[in-house]
């Protein structure tokens, strides 16, 4: 499997089953380191048994750890590191039962990375490129020349792939190890500004100064060679252009390309954020050292913040009372030129006002019995009456009608205590009303 | 003679300041407490050219306008002015207090003055006292996780008043600020190696500060006070 093969969740569960892990604490560190020193004075870089047990004995004596256990403790500790493939172990002589270790790739990036110092120059970057444009040339010779697929395999793909893709990964570890250095700079500039206030100025100015330098350089060498490397990488594009089987050539020269890209941007942008930082850094020197010559302010401040509990005064601040102006809104929102004219049809009628329209009708229609003496019986004149209106208002109509008809007058069969009418269908839903007639007004 | 009568026209200098697009919201801001600093260039330049007739106009709301020594500007109104005050709480003191000491420390150079929360936060724990800051978010205070989420609740608002005073710019959506000099109002009772009871007395007379007792706050003074702080977030009033 390759790395690109893999998705995250299958890098994921493939640690989690392996059940990968590394730890290490203070001392084992500084085995691990001593392990690495020991082994470079050998100039075959193998390791027996016994000078683990030597390196672990210095440790062990520098952390003052008791003196007894100490076999034990080394061997327990040699195979720790073998278990988490820090060290590699050679059965040199199976007779004898010894063994020679070597560091792993692993042991030696770790030990690399707290000991040594890494160089960052423009020398070694300009190198580095040298070698990058350097291979690019040849691979893009043997493009011109290869006739089948199969030299392109053997001599382009390769050198792509193992040479300039490595090359590129050593220009990017050293623009991480400049990165360090800036942090490491940051701190120094904190501490020196810590140690002495106003003597550190010049030192910190010369720091900031320095790193924004290197930075420079070390970005103009990226730039001027950056682009022979872009068109080194498009020449060989352009060679494997429509031939389908060279696809993985120019998949790998894509991604080269985002690489170099990547680097030239990172570079670029850590000088903005470098600058930024000389900025503030600056601004503090004016500002926080001019208020606080002699940090004698910090320390009462500090001191004050301490005894809190003898304070005893409260900063007053103006603070007028906020107007909550609502008038204006309203206004705004009802003006004319906000909403326009409403269009006659969708005036906003009040439910009031319909009923009101609707009883006046109904009042009209029911006053022709009353003036002619005739008798009102209700379901009847409610089933004539609802045919003229759709049948979700019935209910509302009914309710109207019936309040209208009660105020006219009164049944005589009601009054006369005969038994309950018969109810009666009004309309053609089955809905029914049980009412004596209406006979006196 | 009619009030709304003169003898004295207005001077055309203070004509042009109350004149100027600024003017509104800056009085606004003013009178609602703000502190205008350095960064905030236009403002800080408009007050810094008119200072002296602007001055003379809150006179007439017996306020001063005032120009610290670090350049920042706020309104200081005296007790029988128009303009009413309000007094910051002991949290926002030593938050204050905290964030003033700061804005002078170099360890924190890297982050580029920009601090959050979080930091604040654990400042305020290694520089103070953790019992009594718990102290003023609750009387009985036992120390509880409750009590520690409370507290980091109320700093919080007070963090959100000091926006609002002007005190730290805030960057961004999340908890991340920059500290302004106005600041320094805090640390005024030990900014020269006067006697600080020397100071404080004067800064009392001046109306810049009250003398705050610890006997005085009852627990309806300081029910007031929450009552005030929701009304303020509940409006969401950000000036």
């Amino acid at each position: 499997m390759t790395e690109q093969s893999r998705t995250l969740p299958e890098l994921v569960g493939w640690v989690r089953q392996e059940g990968l892990a590394l730890s290490l604490p203070n001392d084992r560190l500084a085995f691990l380191i001593a392990i690495s020193a020991l082994s470079k004075g050998d100039l075959s870089q193998e390791l027996t048994e016994a000078a683990l047990h030597d390196a672990f004995g210095y440790v062990s004596q520098v952390f003052g750890q008791v003196d007894e256990t100490v076999t034990s403790r080394a061997n327990n500790a040699i195979n720790e590191l073998v278990r988490q493939k820090l060290l590699s172990r050679f059965n040199a002589d199976p007779t004898a039962g010894e063994s020679l270790y070597r560091l792993t790739r692993l042991a030696v990036s770790i030990v690399d990375f707290f000991a040594e110092q890494r160089e960052v120059s423009t020398i070694k970057l300009s190198l580095l490129l040298e070698q990058v444009a350097g291979e690019l040339e040849k691979s893009y010779r043997s493009a011109l020349a290869a006739d089948d697929i199969q030299q392109w395999n053997q001599q382009v793909y390769p050198r792509l792939k193992f040479s300039v893709e490595e090359i590129l990964g050593r220009i990017d570890l050293t623009q991480r190890a400049m990165d360090e250095q800036q942090n490491h700079v940051k701190a120094q500039i904190a501490e020196l500004l810590n140690l002495n206030w106003t003597q550190a100025i010049h030192s910190c100015e010369q720091l900031l100064h320095e790193t924004g330098q290197t930075l420079k350089e070390l970005q103009d060498t990226l730039d001027a060679a950056g682009h022979q490397l872009q068109e080194g990488l498009l020449n060989i594009q352009e060679a494997c252009q429509g031939r389908d089987e060279l696809f993985h050539v120019a998949d790998l020269t894509h991604s080269l390309q985002g690489r170099i890209d990547a680097i030239i941007s990172w570079g670029q942008q850590c000088i903005e954020l470098w600058a930024r930082y000389d900025r503030h850094v600056h601004k503090f020197i004016r500002t926080a050292i001019d208020m606080d010559k002699h940090r004698a302010f910090s320390q009462r401040l500090r001191d004050s913040i301490r005894d809190f509990d003898q304070h005893n005064w409260l900063l007053r601040v103006a603070q007028e009372h906020r107007l909550l102006e609502l008038r204006d809104e309203t206004l705004a929102l009802h003006g004319e030129e906000v909403t326009g004219e409403v269009p006659e049809e969708l005036e906003y009628q009040q439910m009031q006002d319909l009923g009101n329209a609707l009883t006046e009708r109904i009042q009209a229609h029911l006053a022709a019995y009353r003036d002619e003496g005739k008798p009102l019986d209700l379901a009847e004149v409610l089933r004539e009456y609802l045919q003229a209106y759709p049948q979700f208002q019935h209910f509302d109509v009914t309710r109207m009608l019936v309040d209208e008809a009660v105020r006219l007058g009164h049944a005589e069969a009601e009054l006369a205590g005969f038994k309950q009418p018969k109810w009666k269908p009004i309309n053609e839903t089955g809905a029914k009303v049980q009412a004596h007639v209406i006979d006196q007004y | 003679m009619s009030l709304t009568n003169t003898e004295f026209p207005m001077g055309l200098r203070l004509a042009q300041a109350i004149a100027n697009p600024l003017f509104p919201k800056l009085d606004t801001a003013l009178r609602s407490g703000r502190h205008i600093s350095a960064d905030d260039l236009d403002n800080h330049s408009y007050l810094l050219e008119f200072h002296s007739e602007l001055d003379v106009f809150y006179a007439r709301y017996a306020a001063e306008l005032i120009k610290a020594p670090e350049g920042f500007f706020y309104l200081r109104p005296r007790p029988s002015s128009d303009i009413a005050t309000s007094v910051l709480s002991e949290l926002d003191m030593l938050v204050g207090k905290v964030l003033c000491y700061l804005y002078l420390s170099p360890d924190r150079l890297a982050n580029e003055g920009i601090f959050n929360l979080a930091d604040l936060q654990e400042e305020i724990l290694t520089l103070a006292d953790e019992q009594q800051l718990l102290r003023m978010v609750h009387q009985r205070s036992g120390g509880s996780d409750l009590d520690k989420r409370r507290l980091l609740e109320r700093l919080r608002t007070t963090l959100r008043r000091l926006k609002r005073l002007g005190m730290v710019t805030a960057l961004g959506t999340g908890d991340r600020f920059r500290i302004n000099e106005s600041v320094f109002r805090f640390g005024a009772d030990v900014r020269g190696d006067e006697d600080p009871r020397e100071v404080q007395l004067r800064m009392i007379r001046e109306g810049e500060a009250i003398l705050h007792d610890d006997e005085l706050p009852t627990s309806e003074h300081l029910l007031d006070e929450t009552d005030d702080e929701m009304e303020e977030e509940q409006l969401g009033l950000d000036v």
